[in-house]
């Protein structure tokens, strides 16, 4: 559908300047809410600008250019713009087209020379901006860095400033034509970006501050402890605490365990390989948990602001799949799993985590349309029906009962969305390869539309690399196959990758579960939900207790509707967890650890004292 | 200056693909594929399989030592969707008896000079099923055949598998020769 930009009145492009110093010569409150600096801003039909200093800026009780249903506002990475907009307590615009993302869909799955920033945009379509790589860069530190500025600093960080305005604005002349044919889908990506992304980095995640306080101040005599505790049978840590490798050779050697190697023979260390190992040998468990907590307990790193919320910019549109792509290290949910009990609702308030419950084969039943997997979907515990109907677990089989098996057969039916191999899915449960090779067997006779649909999207990638056509999801987001195809989310890339995967564009189409989640978001905090954070299927949400039942039912009812416009009517199911104030969010798989650290924590107080 | 200017749509100065690894094998479950139809891209070998490995064996000699081991096989040259060159042995009948994976392989490698094709096996017929795209866009779609010579690209891909001595180590191996 092509569209005439003439429908607008006003079309005005953005950029601001901010840092995190609330006062002149104060420190930055990392994790704060942005402070702004500057903002500039270009009307492109009258080629009216504005550019405003914060003092002018803090007074204004709405922007000075027009913000109606008539005007377009254009920014490259529209959540920054936005955020700055909310700080100011400014309506936020109805109608935002971000470049960036739009910039992200040219080369998703390509080498982008440049970078995908701004400068990467420009150079991408043969235009440079007027300021440097390294003016920006010295700008940006000095923003950063906090005023006083003088005059003349005043002057050329507006300059700057104005000089990404008019960057943004070739930039849209130069991809116009890209975008126009899909510009309904580019105006939901941008109205993620500048509505709902932005109000998520404003509110931010609720947590502890005085427990995340006294926990990375500590971390150090923490750290001694939990070695001590877990690693007292194995003596796999060495004397200055770090996880050796050497030792660890000898721990197995000693408790006769088998162990993957690499090529060159030495031991295989990725998470995911001790996270499948441990489920054959339990033994290990804490060894596993305790380099994932020294790996993922970055404190020091992590976003929290004075006002006790975890913010971090969350990378919209980061990955190849379209997905968030918040920094592990300053993200709450990026960091371990033990750490999740530092998230914790203000008093007299609640957190709700609601999830789409089993939604990737939710998704997987309606996009193929197996009417046999929606029935199972449908009819309760997808994983356990599949077991039942291939006869591997009885009839009589609960998630209680079965809870091992159960287990088996997520790995099973998930992995089937992506393609695992017997040998794989052998490994990953703990099962003789025989048994893998009939539970795959068995999925493919019991679901066949979904196995042919599954097989189809494989073809359809490569064919349609064949010509020139990329995949895309339902809204359009797509992801153009290299010359060696397109690797699976999640997977290292290595030189010594043999070529294309098939399963690598297998389940791309899953992505639609991204589409949804952006729906969902927008549709949650136009409705008035305190929605702090996108979590994979999840959506994170905070209120007054009197108001809580009300906001999940708010919540549930969105992710429904996106469920419903993403999957044409198919509506996935949610479940929902509750943490009331003084209850911490918790995740079983990482309660032990944080029962460890809490229990250590009124020694170090003691200590400290 | 402008002529230096960075432009992804017009700046890629002339290369063509030099393949120094070329695989040996069949093609994957979902490797579209094209046959190169151009005569003598492929031929007919005697090869021999050892411990996972395919040899050619042309020393008559050789040959002639481990005859009831050996198997004559056509090696296509087939060219994936990515532009990756394969080579592709596929059984000829033996003693007069056709097997079934060979000939529908054999098929399949035909059907190929002509479009875009994938095989997968279907254990339940014992034979490869050929799958192809519905006619349409992708008729004229050409595939990037390789450079090199028939010759060349066997050179490459059986450098270390040519048995071209009587006295080569498989050989021996596999007569129990020792020393």
């Amino acid at each position: 559908m092509r569209v005439d930009l003439s429908g607008y009145k006003s079309i005005i492009v953005l950029d601001s300047e901010f840092n995190f110093i609330a006062r002149d010569g104060g420190r930055p409150d990392i994790g704060g809410r942005p402070v702004p600096l500057c903002l500039c801003a270009l009307e492109l039909r009258s080629g009216t600008r504005w550019t405003i200093w914060r003092e002018e800026l803090l007074i204004l009780r709405s922007p000075p250019f027009p913000i109606d249903n008539n005007t377009l506002f254009v920014a490259f990475v529209a959540s920054a713009e936005m955020g700055v907009f909310r700080v100011l307590g400014w309506p936020i615009p109805e109608h935002i087209l971000d470049l960036s993302p739009e910039f992200r869909t040219l080369v998703s799955g390509r080498y982008a020379p440049a970078g995908r920033g701004l400068i990467g945009a420009l150079a991408h379509f043969g235009l440079a901006g007027s300021t440097s790589v390294v003016e920006k860069d010295t700008w940006r530190d000095r923003i950063l860095e906090g005023g006083p500025f003088s005059a003349e600093e005043r002057a050329r960080i507006e300059a700057y400033c104005m000089s990404d305005v008019e960057a943004t604005s070739m930039l849209l002349t130069a991809m116009w034509s890209k975008i126009e044919d899909k510009f309904q889908f580019a105006l939901i990506r941008g109205t993620y970006t500048g509505e709902a992304q932005s109000f998520m980095e404003y509110v931010g995640v609720p947590i502890d501050f005085d427990t995340f306080t006294l926990i990375s101040e500590n971390w150090d005599h923490i750290d001694a402890q939990l070695i001590a505790r877990y690693d007292r049978d194995f003596g796999i840590f060495d004397e200055v605490g770090s996880f050796s490798e050497e030792r660890f050779a000898a721990c197995l050697n000693r408790l006769g365990l088998p162990w993957p190697r690499l090529p060159g023979g030495r031991l295989e260390l990725k998470d995911r390989t001790f996270e499948s190992m441990v489920k054959i040998h339990p033994i290990l468990r804490p060894i596993r948990e305790l380099r994932h907590v020294q790996s993922a307990l970055r404190l020091h790193t992590m976003a929290v602001g004075l006002d006790g919320r975890n913010r971090t910019p969350l990378w919209a549109f980061g990955s190849k799949t379209s997905r968030n792509q918040p920094s592990n290290a300053s993200f709450i949910f990026g960091a371990s799993v033990a750490l999740r009990g530092l998230i914790q609702a203000r008093p007299g308030w609640g957190v709700a985590y609601v999830d789409w419950s089993q939604q990737e084969v939710g998704i997987a039943a309606a996009l193929s349309e197996d009417e046999e997997l929606m029935r199972d979907y449908f009819s309760g515990d997808v994983y356990l029906n599949f077991g039942k109907r291939a006869a591997l677990i009885p009839g009589h089989a609960t998630k209680a009962t079965h809870e091992a098996q159960r287990e088996s057969l997520k790995v099973c039916v998930l992995g089937m969305g992506y393609g695992l191999g017997a040998h794989q899915l052998a490994f990953r449960i703990g099962r003789p390869l025989i048994y893998a090779k009939q539970m795959l067997k068995a999925h493919r006779m019991l679901y066949p539309v979904h196995a042919r649909w599954s097989d189809h999207n494989v073809e359809e990638a490569v064919l349609g690399h064949l010509i020139g056509r990329p995949l895309e999801t339902c809204f359009r987001w797509p992801v153009h196959l290299g010359a060696k195809g397109f690797r699976r989310y999640g997977t290292d890339d290595d030189d010594d990758d043999p070529g294309y995967r098939p399963n690598s564009s297998r389940n791309f189409k899953m992505q639609a579960n991204a589409e949804m989640m952006r729906l969902a978001c927008i549709l949650t905090v136009r409705r008035g939900v305190e929605l702090c954070a996108p979590i994979h299927d999840a959506l994170l949400i905070h209120a007054p207790l009197d108001r809580l039942e009300h906001d999940i039912a708010v919540t549930q009812a969105a992710m429904a509707e996106a469920s419903r416009i993403v999957l044409d009517g198919f509506e996935l199911r949610t479940d929902v967890k509750v943490f009331c104030y003084p209850q911490r969010y918790m995740d079983k798989r990482g309660k032990g650890v944080w029962d460890e650290i809490m229990g250590l924590l009124p020694r170090v107080k003691k200590e400290r004292a | 200056m402008a002529a230096a200017r960075y432009n992804p749509e017009v700046d890629t100065l002339a290369t063509t693909k030099i393949s120094t690894e070329v695989p040996v094998g069949k093609p994957g479950p979902f490797q579209f594929f094209r046959t190169d139809p151009r005569p003598g891209y492929a031929d007919l070998y005697w090869t021999l399989e050892f411990e996972g490995d395919q040899y050619l064996v042309i020393n008559p000699e050789a040959r002639a030592r481990v005859q009831r081991l050996l198997r004559l096989k056509k090696i296509f040259t087939i060219v994936d969707a990515f532009g990756n060159t394969t080579l592709w042995p596929i059984g000829m009948p033996t003693n007069g008896k056709t097997n079934r994976w060979h000939s529908s392989a054999m098929k399949a490698a035909e059907i190929a000079t002509e479009q875009w094709v994938r095989i997968e096996s279907n254990r339940e017929i014992g034979a490869y099923e050929t799958w192809g795209p519905v006619a349409g866009e992708l008729t004229p779609v050409e595939p990037r055949l390789p450079t090199q010579s028939f010759d060349e690209l066997m050179n490459i891909a059986f450098a270390e598998f040519i048995i071209d001595d009587p006295d080569h180590p498989v050989i021996r191996r596999l007569l129990f020769v020792g020393g």
